[in-house]
């Protein structure tokens, strides 16, 4: 609540401030609430006037709008996650977008989780290497996440990174062990839990300000089990995504949740693999991303998108990550050496 | 957190008689519904709501560990298989917290891995010297003791003199019906903090579930499916609160499907009629081929799925279909008086792989003169 103000120290002109005063404004409560053309009728100010004494009077908490103009100069130099894999980050028009929920929705064992932890190590890739420079918070129903598969990816995007910028100074900084300790980890074995985690983020965000990445892997488990209504599921999911939407944007956080997938039986008696938790929830991630097999390679077709064409990209899970699919068709079988071998790293272009 | 009881919580007091008064009973109930709802139900303004729905939720946090944290704790939670390049690959074996399954047609060893892995749960050397005991939950009375003793009189002579003291660490449940291995799984956490359990094995999941709730209507079907996620909730739960590691095994399941036309030349199928090797793609044949059980919802709840399959009619072979380190790979072993018996030579491993939910699997041929419709293993048609 704003301390009485008189009409005058506002700012105003001189001419208009006489009027209000002639017409018995005095202080800026007298004028609040009132609509401009109410004001400009008792006080014979024009309608330009009114509104702005109207506007200067009021503590404005509403929304003002942008232009557009002003949106595309502020937008900060990185806007986007690198995934490590050339034709995916095409895919999504740089990477996976900040303030914006994208669900990798996919067949088990396909890679989503593998996706989730890259990004976990790709959000910390620092500035001076085009990254965005920050910390993720992983929340996990599923119990998939391994540390030493994060290990694996840290290793190699800290050796690619120590190859492409060597001569940049904040790179010392950057280390297998400060990846690790940049990862915030929650376990989540209900949905209520899950729910609690996003509630606490803004909190997180007070004592580890650099969070730009959250991860629900996945969303699906604990609400696909638990739910005898199926009305109440959606309007939790729904309030979720409110949730979840109003922090990415505010905070400038990228949010990846994974899915499930379930059978819809069409009505020819035929039956279709579908992203989980029903048609409503579809609608509420920003950018819609089906991982999905074909014959023996992992493709990735992007079903919605604001900004970009639906299409579908191949990519493959190695030992340091999600990467480009090789020149060399398929893998070959080989058989198992001491230790997964280094060579199988493929050689990542520079970005 | 989420089902302790309101009337428990440091609360003002008349919010509590309000909750007294109204159906509410814990935070789950709570939670569960829309803000506009808790008001109705508890005579609460916007903003009265507001606080003490983020009060509650305050209390439902899970704890923050950074990864770094975790980092040590899994290199103490994970049980080695004993080939060391399986190992390896694994990044240390079977972890705590996760549940590991191991599908494959009747016969090819899955009750034997889960004794092998029962032995050498029990007999693996902890670092913090706390000995471990094993629960073995048999839901086809598969279990036979004496394979127990001839396995360790065999492969670990040298602890034959201890081995009352190794069978007295497994604990053997015995369930005949869904409920009463329900109730097992409520009561396991208790007995599992008393007699300080590392390793949960349930042998088999599949065949109660497939007994008792067939999947002849889809009703049945969704309700088979929501059971077994309970049952992966629960377990995934208690696998990671109390650090044990949890094995299932499942069985396999017939799918009779058109060819999909994109198999390419690579794989070769046998075709029916003359029993010659045809490159494969055949939009036209039905293959009659089985994959593991129990549905797609449930190969999502596994962490790890490992796939066993015959090879010829001596030796076997493990694939590793879905799992969050490893990547596609397969191992060849054997069965023999010591246990299983992993081949060093004949293993393999690819970054290309397959739907872990729909991998054809090789069943164990009768008589290997009749023609039959399978596929052969990969690796040996990569050029």
């Amino acid at each position: 609540m704003s301390s009485r103000r008189a009409l005058s120290v506002l700012g105003l002109p001189a001419p208009v401030v006489t009027k209000l005063l002639d017409s018995d404004f005095i202080y800026d409560d007298d004028v609040r609430g009132l609509k401009p053309v109410e004001l400009s009728l008792a006080s014979g100010l024009t309608l330009k006037e009114s509104a702005e004494v109207v506007r200067m009077s009021t503590v404005s908490s509403a929304e003002q709008p942008v232009s557009v103009l002003q949106i595309i100069e502020d937008e900060c130099d990185v806007s986007h996650i690198v995934t490590f894999c050339k034709s995916l980050d095409d895919l999504l028009g740089g990477g996976i977008p900040l303030c914006a929920i994208t669900e990798i929705s996919g067949t088990p064992g396909i890679g989503k989780t593998q996706l989730c932890l890259q990004a976990c190590v790709s959000v910390q890739l620092p500035s001076s290497v085009g990254g965005v420079g920050g910390e993720a918070v992983f929340i996990d129903t599923e119990g998939s996440f391994t540390v030493g598969r994060l290990k694996d990816m840290a290793t190699s995007a800290v050796h690619h990174v120590q190859t492409i910028g060597s001569d940049c100074a904040d790179l010392s900084g950057f280390t297998v062990e400060s990846i690790l300790k940049g990862i915030h980890y929650f376990r989540c074995h209900s949905y209520i839990e899950v729910l609690a985690v996003i509630r606490h983020i803004p909190l997180l965000l007070q004592s580890h300000p650099k969070i730009q990445l959250i991860v629900i892997d996945s969303i699906a488990f604990h609400f696909r089990h638990d739910f005898p209504d199926m009305m109440a599921r959606t309007g939790l999911l729904c309030r979720l995504t409110q949730e979840l939407i109003q922090q990415a944007t505010k905070f400038n956080i990228a949010v990846i949740v994974t899915n499930q997938m379930t059978t819809r039986i069409e009505s020819a008696g035929s039956s279709q693999l579908v992203a989980a938790l029903g048609e409503t929830w579809g609608h509420c991630p920003t950018l819609r991303l089906t991982l999905h097999w074909s014959g023996r390679t992992r493709v990735a077709t992007l079903t919605k998108a604001p900004h970009r064409n639906n299409s579908s990209v191949s990519y493959q899970v190695t030992v340091a990550g999600i990467r480009d699919l090789s020149n060399l068709s398929h893998e070959k079988a080989t058989s198992i050496p001491e230790e997964i071998p280094e060579a199988k790293k493929r050689k990542l272009t520079s970005d | 957190m989420s089902f302790r009881r309101l009337s428990k919580l440091p609360l003002d007091q008349e919010i509590k008689e309000r909750i007294a008064r109204s159906p509410l009973k814990t935070v789950k109930d709570v939670l569960s519904l829309s803000p506009l709802q808790v008001m109705t139900l508890l005579h609460m303004s916007a903003d009265e709501c507001k606080a003490f729905m983020d009060k509650l939720f305050d209390v439902c946090v899970p704890q923050h560990v950074t990864a770094f944290d975790l980092s040590e704790e899994e290199k103490n939670g994970s049980y080695w298989l004993g080939n060391h390049a399986l190992d390896t690959m694994l990044h240390g074996g079977l972890h705590a917290g996760s549940i590991t399954e191991f599908a494959g047609p009747s016969g090819v060893g899955k009750t034997q891995w889960c004794l092998y892995i029962a032995i050498l749960s029990v007999l693996a050397k902890k670092k913090s010297n706390c000995n471990i005991t094993v629960m073995y939950i048999d839901t086809e009375t598969a279990f036979r003791p004496e394979r127990i003793v001839e396995i360790i009189n065999n492969k670990y002579p040298e602890h034959t003199t201890e081995i009352k003291e190794y069978l007295s660490r497994i604990y053997l449940y015995q369930p005949k019906t869904v409920s009463s291995l329900s109730e097992i799984l409520e009561s396991l956490e208790v007995i599992a903090v008393e007699k300080d359990v590392g390793m949960l094995i349930v042998d088999s999941i599949a065949s109660l579930a497939r007994k008792e709730i067939p999947a002849t209507s889809s009703y049945s079907n969704i309700a088979r499916t929501n059971q077994l996620a309970s049952w992966a909730a629960k377990l995934k739960c208690i696998a990671q609160q109390l650090n044990i590691c949890v094995v299932v095994t499942n069985q396999v399941t017939s799918r009779f499907a058109p060819e999909e036309p994109f198999i390419t030349e690579e794989i070769q199928a046998v075709d029916v009629e003359d029993g010659e090797l045809h490159p494969g793609w055949s939009d036209k044949t039905f293959s009659h081929h089985v994959t593991p059980a129990l549905g797609n919802t449930w190969t999502h709840c596994v962490n790890t799925r490992f796939i066993l399959q015959y090879t010829d009619s001596k030796s076997r072979q493990l694939i590793i279909a879905k799992s969050p380190v490893a990547p596609f790979a397969t191992f060849s072993y054997t069965i023999g008086e010591g246990g299983i018996i992993i081949e060093e030579h004949d293993s393999f491993y690819s970054y290309s792989g397959s739907d872990p939910g729909l991998h054809k699997i090789k069943v164990q041929q009768v008589n290997p003169h009749l023609p039959c419709t399978q596929l052969l293993c990969f690796h040996h048609v990569m050029i």
